[in-house]
């Protein structure tokens, strides 16, 4: 496949979603302005998930309140949605962190006290299902319970995320009760 | 993961692919956008569709879906996706569309028999412009038109057989 562009510009919203200004264009000879190692970004409340923090998590009726979510997704806008999701579901949500691919999610396990993983499959850098394997040999992250959120719904691909460590696991489109769902188990059973 | 597939490849089983390309639409719509898409009663203009999101589609199925819409509607999907005003939508609104146009091809290639493990999908980019020519090795188009709050959502599958 070629492509001939002729003045519009080009995107790749993956990295439009990390990275502003320059970041994302295709230059005309079809080659992405990539910069990987992109920090990672965190939101809400910042209590209850650093390292040997006060706040940990507590359990409350079997499930965990003031949890730290690492929402891994190579698109802002679907950790947004997935973030807002997790809220809709009644969890208590001290903080979510944010990673854009495998490697960096990784990073953010290791410095982080993380509760639950919600984790795309197909993402640049590093996948989900590499993710989720190597994350099997971080000895800080042992028990952490990892959730599947993509568009590949077949079979196979569940029995490669459940074989490499995954609890649970969403098809895309989805909504905020299939989240509760398959969230709130994995995380009594935690 | 290339062999290939009798099933996908007669003409009859490809018959009904364009309502499932549709209802595949229709749902990513009515579940991540809380919007039900509207089947026009005339097909509309195609005009002012200067928003092109595409992924690419490899193993028994190869090909590109495009999903084609204005930079209103685009503002208006990132809007109603993160609860932002569209008027303020900015990089968001490609990355909402990328992210529309992969969820529509995932769930349409997990409605079609033995293309969920056999086609991997890529991830999406997304064209800002209407002046431009895209060349792939297609053989077999197929498109639908649905309205997204009134305007022209363009649905198309390029097969490369």
């Amino acid at each position: 496949m070629g492509s001939s562009v002729n003045g519009p510009e080009v995107h790749c919203p993956t990295v439009h979603a990390e990275r502003e200004g320059c970041a994302g264009e295709v230059a005309k000879e079809g080659r992405l302005k990539w910069t990987p190692g992109l920090p990672i970004k965190t939101s809400g409340e910042r209590r209850g998930c650093d390292s040997m923090g006060p706040g940990r998590p507590e359990r409350i009726g079997g499930n965990m309140n003031n949890i730290c979510a690492l929402i891994v997704d190579d698109s802002s806008v679907m950790r947004k949605i997935v973030e807002r999701s997790l809220r809709q579901a009644g969890l208590s949500i001290a903080q979510v962190l944010e990673a854009g691919n495998g490697a960096e999610a990784l990073a953010a396990v290791q410095k982080n006290k993380v509760d639950l993983i919600l984790c795309d499959i197909n993402m640049p850098v590093m996948d989900g299902l590499e993710f989720v394997k190597q994350l099997s040999g971080v000895e800080s992250a042992k028990g952490i319970p990892v959730v599947m959120i993509t568009t590949e719904g077949s079979e196979g691909h569940v029995v490669q995320a459940l074989s490499a460590g995954a609890r649970g696991y969403i098809r895309k489109p989805f909504t905020p009760d299939q989240v509760k769902e398959h969230v709130l188990p994995v995380l009594e059973a935690k | 993961m290339n062999s290939p597939n009798p099933a996908l490849s007669s003409a009859q089983s490809r018959e009904c692919w364009l309502p499932t390309l549709q209802l595949a639409m229709q749902e990513v719509f009515e579940l991540m956008l809380a919007c039900p898409l509207e089947v026009p009663v005339e097909l509309p203009l195609e005009e002012g569709l200067d928003i092109t999101s595409m992924v690419g589609l490899a193993g028994q199925l190869c090909g590109i879906l495009t999903v084609r819409c204005s930079a209103k509607s685009a503002a208006r999907m990132a809007s109603r996706m993160l609860g932002i005003d569209a008027e303020t939508a900015g990089p968001e609104m490609w990355d909402a569309v990328g992210e529309i146009c992969n969820m529509v091809a995932g769930n349409f290639k997990n409605k079609i028999t033995g293309l969920g493990d056999g086609c991997m999908l890529s991830v999406p980019t997304v064209i800002t412009g209407a002046e431009y020519n895209l060349h792939s090795m297609v053989n077999e188009e197929m498109h639908t038109t649905l309205l997204f709050e009134g305007e022209p959502v363009v649905l198309s599958l390029e097969v490369h057989n």
